[in-house]
Parts: C-alpha cells; sequence; structure tokens
C-alpha cells in the first residue's frame, strides 16, 4: 500500500485535530485538546494504571490498536459514562463538539479506508461452503468440511480476517477436492446382485440366533412368532447381518416392527454406524403405537463400510423396576420392540456409471472393462476406465469451461482457461510417457488429465476467494456473496444469467430473487449455520449432561432441540415475523420427545411440527427453547454468569467488559448443600464485582428455571443431600434413584434498571422494552454473517439504515434480511 | 543374522557393495543432535495394576512384578500413576481404545466425533523429513489408535513382513513412477496455483492482496512438502543386515506378533525411516500359546480377582512387558553421535484401561522411557482426580521439538522432577 497517497487524501479529509502523519514510525503524541487536558488526564495520564494513557495515545489510525482504542474514547463518551458522574461535568456543548469532531475523523478515516483496501479483505470459503459448493457443482453428498482445519473459533467463520490459513488448509483442500472427484467419478463396478434387495427374517437368521442361542452369555433377546423382540438399544446384537455398504451411495431400509407389550407408543430408529470412525447415528426415530405391525422406511447415504441397526429408546421397563438383564426375556414384562424382517436395498442408483459421472466427463468417454480390477495407488476396485478421444485437449478444455465457470461463480477471463488445460494435458503426457505402450489400466493418461484439471480449479484460489476492487461489488461477486449467504453455495442458472445480464442489482428483480432463494430448501443450510454460530449451537456437544443427574437425556432429545430452533428461526423468516419474537412467541416446534420434556400435552410421533402454545406457558422465544438452555449450562449446573452473558451478548449485542484477571469463578456445588445463587451471592458482596453483575446476573436469574437440558426445574438436582424424587415422576418407567431433589430454584431477579420480575415470563416482557436492541444485534449480526467483516465505526450509519428500513416491517425477519442484502455493506466491498 | 540374498540385493541395489548397518544408518554431524522421535505402545486389555503400580512414589519404589522385568532400564524411564482422559464413558466399556491418543470425550456415544491422535498431530508438524512421516502398528489386521483431523482411523499394518518391504525393500520400478507422477501432479498443481494466485491479485483489493499473500507462502510451503515426498523417491532405501521376516499366523499369539514388531522397530528407528510410530497390541478373545495359560485374554482381564486368572493374565502381560524390555534393549544397544537411540526415542507404554477388570478407564498404566526426562522416578498423581494424559501428551510432543499449549483436554505440560 502507498501510505503517502493515503495519508495525504486522508489529511485534506479529516474535519477535526485527528491528522494522520506523513509515516508509521515518525508519529509523536500530539498536542492534546484542552477538553482531554481538563476533564480525563487526572485519571487517563502517564501515571494511569486503567489501561488508558492519554498523552501516550497516538493520534496514528493506520495502527488497529490506536484506532480502536479512539473508537472506545469516543464509545464512553457518547454513553454519558466518561467523566464518571463521580467528577467534576464540563459543559454538555464541549462534550458534545468533541464527540462529533470524534465521529467525524474516526468515519472519515474508516471510510477512506475502506475505500483504498476494501471492506471486507480476503475472504474465503468457510468449510461448510466449501463442501456444499462442491457438492452442488458436482451433484453428490459428501461429507468434505472435516478434511479443512477448523478456525480458531469466536465469531463467524465467514470473518475475513479471522480465517487463518497454512500448508495444512492447502493439503485439506486438495483431500477433499480428490475425495469429491472420487465420489463424482464412479469408476467402480456396478454390482448388481449387491443392489437387489436383501430381506433378513430376524429370527432366522443365525447371526442373530447366535445371540439368542447362546450358551453361557445372557439372553437379552425374546421371542414370539416369526419375530424377536429388542428390549434394549445395542448394536452389536441387532447389527444387520452380513452387511457393510459396498459402496458410497445412497440406500433404502425397511424393517418391519411392532410396539411390544406397551401401552403407549415407544420410539423405534434405524441408525448406521461406522467402525472407522467410532460413532453411530440415528438416520430415522419413529413412534410405534401399540397394536399393530408397521413398516418403517428411510432413505439416506452411506459410505462404503458402514453398517446398520434397528434400535429402541426409552423403552419402559418392568414395573417392578427390573430391567432386561435381570430377567428372563420369557418372563419380561417391559416394554419392547417386535421385530419381523429389515431390508436394505442399494445403492438405488437408476443408471450406471451414475449421474455425477456423466455430467462431470460430459463428451469424455468412460469405457467398461472385461475384469474387475484393482487400483493399488487407492486401494480401491474398478471396472470402467476414462478414455481419451481423438482431442483430448479439446476434451479437457470443454471441461475447464464446463466446471471452471461454476466454481469461480463468474464466466472466465481470457488466458484463464489455458492454464488449467496445459497442466491438464502435463499430466496426460507424462502418463503417456511413463505407461511405454503399456497402459496402466488404473490410471490411464486421461484418468491423470481429467483428474489434475479438477483438482487445480477446485483448490483454486478463484474458487477459494472473493476478490473484488474496493466499492460496488460487481454483478457476479454480488451474485456469488448473495448465494453464499443465503445457501451456503453458488449461484444457480438462475441467479448466473440475471447476473450476466446485469439485472440482478435492479430492486424489484433482486426482492423476488431473495424471496426465491429463501423458499428454496438451500436456504436451511444458512439458518443452520447461522444459528450455529450466532446462537454457538455448534457447541451443543460440548459437554455431556452428568448420567447420574440428568439420566433421560439422549441423542433423540438432543437433535430435537436443534431441530426446534432451526424450524423457529426458519419459521420466522418464512412468515416475516418480528425479532421480537425471538424473545416471546406463541409458539414452538415440537415432537413427542421434546413436548414430553417440556411437559406439553397431546404431540405425537417423532416428527416436528408447529405447536401453539398455551398463554401462560414458560415455553416460545429463543430464551426457552432447550438448545440455548444446554449450551449455556455445563453438564451438571446451571450458571446465571453463563447464561446472562449469553443473553447480553447474543441477544442484546450488549457483551459485558471481561472479568479481570483475579476475578475467579463460582465453583458448582452439586451435593445440594448450596445454590448456585446463594454462592453468587457472596461472590457479588464486594463493589467490583457487583458494578457488572448487577447487569450479567438477572438475565441469568430468570432463566435458573430451566435446567441444563431445558427442563423446567422447580428445585436443583443433588446427588447429595435431597429428598427423593416423587414416584408420581418416572424415569423408563420406574422411580428415579439417580438424583435427590435439593434445594428451591429461585428465578426471581431485579434488573440492572431496576425493574423486578418474579418469573420467566415477566422477564420476558422487561427484555421485550429492549425490543430496539434486539432488532439492532440481529441485524448486526446478520450484516457481518452476510458480509465477511465485522461491523467498523463507519458502517454504523448503515446499521442504523437498515434499522429505521425494518422498523415500519416490525423487524420482519424476512424484511430485515431483505434490507440486509440491499444495503451498501451488501453490495459494496 | 541371516542374511537373505535375494532381499538384500533387492535392498541395496544391484551392483553395489553391501553395506555395513553402522556406516548405512544416516550420519548425524557431531554438531547436530540426532533427531527426537516417539514411539507409543498400547495393550488394549490394561495392565493388571498391582503389578504394575509401584506402592512408593519417588525414585527409591520398590519395582513391582512388570517393572521388575524392566530393571535394568530403571534410570531412562518414569512410572505414572492418577492419569487419564477426562469423560471417557463411552458407548461400551473398550470404547475408550478409539479416543487414548486423541482424549476426545465420550467415544462411541451418539454425537461422538474423534479429533486428532497425537501421532497425526506431530505428522503434521513434522512433514516429510523422513521418507514415512508416521507408522500405524498393530497386531492385527484393522483397528489403529492413529486418528486424522477429520476423526477417521489410519489403517494399521500388523505383517511384519510388509513393513520390512516398506522400510527396506525397493519398490518395483512402475510403482515408483507412478508414486512420483502423483507427487509431481501435485506439485504443479501447487505451481499453477501460485501463478494463479498472482493473477488473481492483481484484480484485487489491497486488503485482498495481502490475503492472497499468506494463501501463496502456505502453497510454496505445501510444494516444498511435495518436493521433499518426492526426493524420497529418488533415494534407495537404507540396506539393512536383515532378511524379511515371516509373519506369526496365528492372530492369538500376540506375544510372538508383538515381539516380531518390537525387533523392527530398533531398525527402522536407526536408519530414521520414520520418527513416529505408534503401535496397538489387540487384546483378543482366545487363548494366547502360552504356557500355563487356559483361558482366553479377554475373560482373564475381566478376572474378577480370581487369583487363578490373575496368575495367568499376569503371565500374558509379563511375556508382553519382556518384549517392551526388549525394543528397550535394542534402542539402547545402537549409539549415534555419542547418545544411544533410546536417549533420542521417547516410548511410552499404556492401556485405555485402568482396571479392565471393570472396564474403568480412569487411573490408566502409563510408563515413559527413552528421551531425555527426568527419569528414575514413580510419579504419583491423585488417584481421585486424575491429571490429564493430555499433558504429558505436551511433554512429548516438547520432546519432538513441537511448540503446543494444547492438546485434547490437557491443562499445561507436564512438569516432574
Amino acid at each position: 500500500m502507498n501510505r503517502s497517497i493515503f495519508s495525504f487524501s486522508i489529511l485534506s479529509l479529516v474535519y477535526g485535530w485527528i491528522a494522520i502523519p506523513a509515516a508509521a514510525n515518525e508519529v509523536q503524541p500530539p498536542q492534546l485538546p484542552v477538553y482531554f487536558q481538563t476533564h480525563c488526564l487526572d485519571c487517563h495520564g502517564p501515571e494511569s494504571d486503567n489501561g488508558l494513557n492519554l498523552q501516550g495515545l497516538t493520534t496514528n489510525l493506520l495502527d488497529q490498536q490506536t484506532f480502536q482504542s479512539w473508537v472506545r474514547i469516543h464509545d464512553r463518551i457518547k454513553a454519558g459514562e466518561m467523566p464518571p458522574a463521580s467528577a467534576p461535568q464540563p459543559p454538555p456543548n464541549e462534550t458534545q463538539e468533541i464527540q462529533d469532531k470524534l465521529s467525524n475523523s474516526l468515519r472519515a478515516f474508516n471510510l477512506k479506508k475502506q475505500q483504498t483496501e476494501g471492506r471486507v479483505q480476503g475472504r474465503r470459503l468457510t468449510r461448510t461452503e466449501y463442501e456444499h459448493l462442491l457438492n452442488d457443482i458436482l451433484g453428490i453428498q459428501a461429507e468434505l468440511a472435516n478434511f479443512i482445519p477448523s478456525g480458531a473459533g469466536g465469531g463467524f467463520d465467514v470473518i475475513a480476517s479471522r480465517q487463518g490459513i497454512s500448508p495444512q488448509h492447502i493439503q485439506g483442500y486438495l483431500d477433499a477436492a480428490d475425495r469429491a472427484i472420487d465420489l463424482t467419478i464412479r469408476l467402480d463396478p456396478l454390482d448388481e446382485k449387491s443392489s437387489e434387495v436383501r430381506r433378513i427374517e430376524y429370527k432366522e437368521h443365525a447371526e442373530i440366533r447366535k445371540h439368542i442361542d447362546h450358551p453361557d452369555g445372557r439372553v437379552v433377546i425374546g421371542e414370539t412368532a416369526g419375530s424377536i423382540i429388542m428390549f434394549t438399544d445395542a448394536s452389536y446384537l441387532f447389527k444387520f447381518p452380513d452387511f457393510q455398504a459396498p459402496r458410497h451411495g445412497v440406500y433404502r431400509m425397511r424393517a418391519r416392527a411392532k410396539a411390544y407389550q406397551a401401552k403407549k407408543p415407544v420410539v423405534f430408529t434405524l441408525n448406521y454406524g461406522d467402525y472407522k470412525r467410532g460413532m453411530v447415528e440415528i438416520i430415522k426415530a419413529v413412534d410405534l403405537k401399540p397394536g399393530k405391525w408397521q413398516t418403517v422406511e428411510a432413505e439416506f447415504t452411506l459410505d462404503s463400510g458402514q453398517y446398520l441397526y434397528p434400535g429402541v429408546l426409552n423403552l419402559n421397563i418392568q414395573e417392578d423396576g427390573k430391567g432386561i438383564w435381570n430377567v428372563d426375556p420369557d418372563k419380561y414384562s417391559g416394554e419392547g420392540v417386535a421385530i419381523k424382517w429389515i431390508e436394505v436395498e442399494g445403492p438405488i442408483d437408476k443408471s450406471w456409471p451414475p449421474k455425477s459421472t456423466t455430467d462431470l466427463l460430459g463428451e469424455i468417454q468412460t469405457q467398461q472393462l472385461p475384469h474387475l480390477q484393482w487400483d493399488q495407488q487407492r486401494q480401491r476396485h474398478f471396472q470402467y476406465a476414462i478414455i481419451a478421444g481423438e482431442d483430448p485437449r479439446g476434451q479437457i478444455d470443454s471441461l475447464v469451461k464446463r466446471i471452471a465457470p461454476q466454481a469461480f461463480r463468474r464466466p472466465l477471463q481470457t488466458g484463464e482457461t489455458e492454464q488449467f488445460v496445459e497442466l491438464g494435458m502435463a499430466a496426460y503426457q507424462t502418463a503417456m510417457e511413463n505407461s511405454k505402450g503399456q497402459l496402466n489400466q488404473a490410471s490411464p493418461p486421461m484418468d491423470r488429465a481429467v483428474r489434475t484439471t479438477l483438482r487445480a480449479i477446485l483448490t483454486s484460489p478463484q474458487i477459494l476467494f472473493l476478490t473484488s476492487q474496493p466499492g460496488s461489488l460487481d454483478e457476479f461477486a454480488f451474485a456469488s456473496r448473495l448465494a453464499l449467504f443465503l445457501w451456503k453455495s453458488k449461484p444457480d442458472d438462475e441467479l448466473y444469467q440475471l447476473a450476466q445480464q446485469g439485472k440482478l442489482r435492479q430492486p424489484d428483480v433482486l426482492a423476488q430473487q431473495i424471496d426465491r432463494m429463501l423458499t428454496d430448501s438451500r436456504s436451511k443450510r444458512m439458518v443452520r449455520d447461522f444459528a450455529n454460530q450466532w446462537l454457538r449451537l455448534s457447541e451443543i456437544e460440548a459437554t455431556a449432561p452428568d448420567k447420574l443427574l440428568y439420566p433421560e437425556y439422549d441423542n433423540l432429545l438432543k437433535s430435537a432441540m436443534l431441530d426446534e430452533t432451526y424450524l423457529f428461526l426458519g419459521h420466522l423468516i418464512d412468515e416475516d415475523l418480528s425479532s421480537d419474537m425471538l424473545i416471546n412467541s406463541p409458539f414452538t416446534f415440537l415432537n413427542r420427545r421434546l413436548a414430553e420434556h417440556y411437559e406439553i400435552p397431546n404431540v405425537k410421533g417423532q416428527e416436528m411440527r408447529l405447536v401453539s402454545l398455551p398463554q401462560d406457558s414458560v415455553r416460545g422465544g429463543l430464551l426457552a427453547q432447550a438448545s440455548i438452555h444446554k449450551v449455556t449450562a455445563n453438564g451438571t449446573t446451571t450458571s446465571p454468569v453463563r447464561r446472562g452473558n449469553w443473553v447480553l451478548t447474543n441477544i442484546l449485542g450488549q457483551p459485558p467488559h471481561p472479568p479481570p484477571p483475579n476475578a475467579g469463578s463460582v465453583e458448582p456445588d452439586t451435593r445440594g448443600a448450596a445454590t448456585i445463587r446463594e454462592l453468587l451471592d457472596k461472590h457479588r458482596n464486594t463493589e467490583a464485582c457487583a458494578s457488572c453483575h448487577k447487569a450479567i446476573d438477572p438475565p441469568g436469574f430468570a432463566l435458573e428455571c430451566f435446567d441444563v437440558i431445558g427442563g423446567v426445574q422447580e428445585r436443583y438436582r443433588s446427588v447429595g443431600q435431597g429428598d427423593q424424587v416423587p414416584e408420581t415422576k418416572k424415569h423408563l418407567g420406574r422411580n428415579v434413584w439417580e438424583y435427590k431433589l435439593g434445594p428451591a430454584v429461585d428465578s426471581t431477579g431485579v434488573t440492572a434498571q431496576g425493574q423486578s420480575f418474579s418469573n420467566v415470563q415477566q422477564f420476558k416482557q422487561i427484555l421485550l422494552q429492549q425490543r430496539e436492541l434486539i432488532a439492532q444485534n440481529l441485524i448486526q449480526q446478520l450484516l457481518v454473517y452476510a458480509s465477511g467483516e465485522e461491523i467498523q465505526f463507519a458502517d454504523r450509519d448503515v446499521v442504523q439504515a437498515v434499522m429505521s428500513k425494518c422498523r415500519t416491517k416490525n423487524f420482519g425477519l424476512r424484511t430485515i434480511i431483505h434490507e440486509v442484502v440491499s444495503s451498501q455493506l451488501f453490495m459494496n466491498n | 543374522m541371516q542374511i537373505a540374498r535375494r532381499s538384500l540385493l533387492r535392498a541395496a541395489g544391484v551392483g553395489l557393495a553391501l553395506p555395513l548397518l553402522e556406516s548405512m544408518s544416516p550420519a548425524w554431524g557431531a554438531a547436530i543432535d540426532p533427531p527426537k522421535r516417539m514411539i507409543v505402545i498400547c495393550a488394549t486389555l490394561g495392565l493388571h495394576g498391582p503389578n504394575f503400580f509401584p506402592k512408593q512414589s519417588g525414585a527409591n519404589y520398590e519395582p513391582p512384578i512388570y517393572l521388575q522385568e524392566l530393571e535394568r532400564h530403571r534410570k531412562k524411564l518414569t512410572v505414572f500413576s492418577g492419569m487419564s482422559h477426562p469423560d471417557q464413558a463411552g458407548v461400551d466399556g473398550h470404547s475408550s481404545q478409539l479416543t487414548w491418543l486423541t482424549s476426545a470425550p465420550h467415544p462411541g456415544l451418539g454425537g461422538f466425533r474423534n479429533s486428532i491422535s497425537i501421532d497425526q498431530y506431530a505428522r503434521q508438524r513434522l512433514g516429510n523429513t523422513t521418507r514415512f512421516p508416521a507408522l500405524t502398528l498393530s497386531t492385527e489386521g484393522g483397528g489403529s489408535q492413529s486418528y486424522t483431523a477429520g476423526g477417521v482411523m489410519v489403517n494399521a499394518e500388523y505383517r511384519p513382513s510388509v513393513l520390512f518391504e516398506q522400510m527396506f525393500l525397493q519398490g518395483k520400478p512402475e510403482e515408483i513412477a507412478l508414486q512420483r507422477q502423483s507427487l509431481r501432479e501435485g506439485r504443479s498443481i501447487l505451481d499453477l496455483l501460485s501463478s494463479q494466485t498472482k493473477s488473481v491479485q492483481q484484480k484485487a483489493s489491497v486488503g485482498d492482496r495481502r490475503r492472497l499473500d499468506e494463501y501463496f507462502h502456505s502453497l510454496r510451503e505445501a510444494e516444498r512438502e511435495y518436493q521433499q515426498a518426492e526426493q524420497w523417491t529418488e533415494k534407495e532405501k537404507p540396506a539393512v543386515e536383515a532378511s524379511v521376516p515371516t509373519d506369526v499366523k496365528e492372530a492369538s499369539d500376540i506375544v510372538a506378533r508383538t515381539r516380531m514388531i518390537t525387533k523392527l522397530l530398533p531398525l527402522v528407528i536407526q536408519t530414521d525411516s520414520s520418527r513416529l510410530i505408534t503401535f496397538v497390541i489387540q487384546g483378543r478373545n482366545d487363548v494366547p500359546p502360552i504356557e500355563g495359560v487356559s483361558m482366553d485374554h479377554h475373560n482373564l482381564s475381566h478376572h474378577g480377582q480370581d487369583e487363578t486368572k490373575i496368575a495367568q493374565l499376569q503371565r500374558i502381560e509379563t511375556e508382553l512387558i519382556k518384549c517392551f524390555g526388549e525394543l528397550l534393549d535394542g534402542l539402547q544397544e545402537k549409539s549415534e553421535s555419542g547418545s544411544t537411540l533410546l536417549d533420542n526415542t521417547a516410548i511410552m507404554l499404556g492401556s485405555n484401561l485402568g482396571n479392565a477388570n471393570s472396564h474403568d478407564s480412569t487411573n490408566l498404566p502409563v510408563l515413559l522411557a527413552g528421551g531425555r526426562f527426568a527419569h528414575g522416578s514413580h510419579v504419583a498423581y491423585d488417584a481421585q482426580k486424575n491429571t490429564p494424559l493430555s499433558n504429558l501428551f505436551l511433554s512429548l510432543l516438547d520432546h519432538l521439538g513441537i511448540e503446543c499449549d494444547r492438546f485434547g483436554s490437557s491443562t499445561g505440560k507436564l512438569q516432574w522432577n
């Protein structure tokens, strides 16, 4: 960057007294204006121990820290926090004057910097975006994000200045691209036999019988005519026999099952497992109603080698409290699920090689080989080979021209194609020379050429970076930013064509496109990704609820919790409902599992659906959603401090100052001796703590009525002292012995402004008085997330402009998204 | 040791004089410190605690039965107690195997995702300085404890013959050519990306250019990695005075299988073929052919305090400890630049089960030998509030010269004296 030109232009623009020196290393603290000398130096002089020495502070705004210091000074004066109330107050007009001068200088400097360097600087695709983009270009469903190292955390991953890069990233992109290419170009054989429907009559199969007839093992599987009965969830017992997905693809699984000895619906699951990752996952969970056989079906993508098994969840055990491990299955009277048969079919691709292969290769042909062969280098079987036509260069050329514009999300520039073609042809030539007439079936020259070219395109700076000159984005850069925001992927043909025609930024066209994009299912990716980061839902696994304190927590509950929040936000967007609903809403999304957890009756089945809430319900709004309670607690205890901080930071956009280094923390007590409230009160007795905690704690106190997994708590659960859980509350149909009921929960409080509340419902009403802040925070979060850069000083005007446009529409979420996209921050770089 | 002529010829390349072992090991100049290595060995069915942990802490401990087998190395090893990974309650009693080298919580339970293992983490940082950046070994096919950053298991090699072939026998020319071709393709891609970056930069903003510069430098570094890997394909593999080992057929014979590997490892280290090695001694559900052992190994590990079972278990585990002792012997015997291989190799032996009888994954048996650590004592941490095993991992990374503040559930580098 040419500093001297930069600073010259700034100098001529400066309204106030802050000026930029010609060279950064010549900076001397300038003469401090009289205002600061008179009113501030007593505390913020050279002897200062409060982190700010005004005499040592330069006016070199090029230095990021110095700039931030001046912004903080401006903000504290503007908020009336400085000079403090205890000090003599300067005349208001003087304060206003200095505040204006500061504000004008900072804004002018910041704008100039944006105009010179660009506001968003070198944003790269996130792991999530990279995965979706490659999947959408290639027509596959591959997990690719994990190949790429994750960012440092904290803040949105789209923020350019937080996106570090390393050689490990480069290798990660190459590996991810390889994986994607391998799953697109399928050269393995279509084993029609393996794709046939395989049905296993569970009762008859030797693998299952082995467990039933085990000579010295305890048998936990029941039998009736024509079926077996599962009383417990165990992948090793009920795994679909002799099946590991022969290759990556879409499979269909069906099971004939029935609730057994059950008076109420029981949960039946279809699951997959992966030895190489040591993991299991529910594919589908359904309620089986007592009394009739049901066929449960699911379709899903499996990776080669993965296995399947049927499972059960939350079965009630015998009334006497004995489980299947202690009772002979013939005599056992607890709930179970009877299984007649299970079927697996797949991969269910209609044609072979699949569409992804032919779409990608275009005119490049594959040839079926007479025999199945083994590829030593890639460790896999293959029966097709990519072969060159008469004009391999022409074929590679058209491959590049077809794929690269999608990957780069813009037309190719002059000469851009050639380098990629040259690269592919070089690989082709080398392979030709190496083969010396003896064709290597596993990697014939055309195969090398195609792969090398694609790898380069898919890891190029053009695919990875969103670059632009400062100022207005060009049509394609704009389309790209729009698609990455709302779909986490590339523009589709329609967007691309509108960009080509130069129409996309016309207000009516743009509005129509935003609506179309939000209706498209790809927008769910945005809702999920945005919520995961904004609300920190991605941390849902960070702690596991203690098995004794929360025995009822399981995966089904966890995924219902997350879905509730995703669906809720999606609904606010779909219906353009007000950001007020974030705090309180007359509805939420539930399935039976979550509804029972919330103690809301009459929700049947495991599908999530919109449910109206009773007037006096504690539920409604984000603050009453279990996912939020889970991510703001550890596995054993709730913390008003953490939750309060979460509300201030994530909902109000007013993060509290970080605690002083010696603040220490409150150790939770699960023995039932003292409540967190009592411990906190002690902690807050000093004035130093109280000044911040009077704002942090009250929202947390209101949320104390929700336990660590989002259930309503009236008394804290305890593993030490306490009363027996009453027999009316059962776990798995038996009395609860895991925990006791400790001290009562107190969720009353007084806000920093002195408003008192006696429960969370009242607190929500108080919070709604700050609806402007809540809307402003959401708008800011979305502006950051959509544009890829934090809100800078000069951007504050844009935030206010968006605010006033949305205010007339009651801060509807769809309106907000429209206005964010139409804002300067989004349209310009 | 008998030399198989054929293998040696292949190993050294026809026409070359047969070099002596010493001269074939890489020459570290007097001024250069020999490289640091790490070997991690896990016995997945535990090591019976009372036979492993000394009663006394500190330097003057009385060696219990297992440590008696290692008395000759006492000054070069440290026994730890009171260590474990937190939150290891998993899908079943043995799932802590998945996370012994990663420390990811709750192995196998729904939502579980494994994280990178310490060897793969080090591998990422050491790059292709050796022909084999990391070796993942086991006594049987399938399972290993090495996981990539994406949480996918790295396949283990269990056949000593294949390991030997990879290490010391030249590959077929066409295989080498293909490998080189792939690396060159990779390199030419990176080269192209670098030049693309330059042209993208011309049309980008000042701010964009800075980030693209960072990307460019990463490309260059990645390219160097490829170059290094490519250089390996051009170098001949080291010739060693050893023949291709014969694999032990019986999977139940874990002692013989373990011994084959532990015998090969000093050779791997000496030739600097790899500096990062993990080795799983996979417990089994069958009876190992050891005198006085009549019950299957897994069953014995659930001894239920039955003395006859413990006695049999002890026979198996003693043999495994002996193999470990022989590995230390092998590393101690060989010297390089005035130190022994053992002085430059940190070897951790342990298990993911502290008490296999109850599937308990706390208070793990952990033994550290070799390297330049303050050895010679029993370091006893709190049996109730265990010290994270990942803290020891930080010390291992430190030994390898890798700066790292945090690995998995670590809370800080382990310091003991």
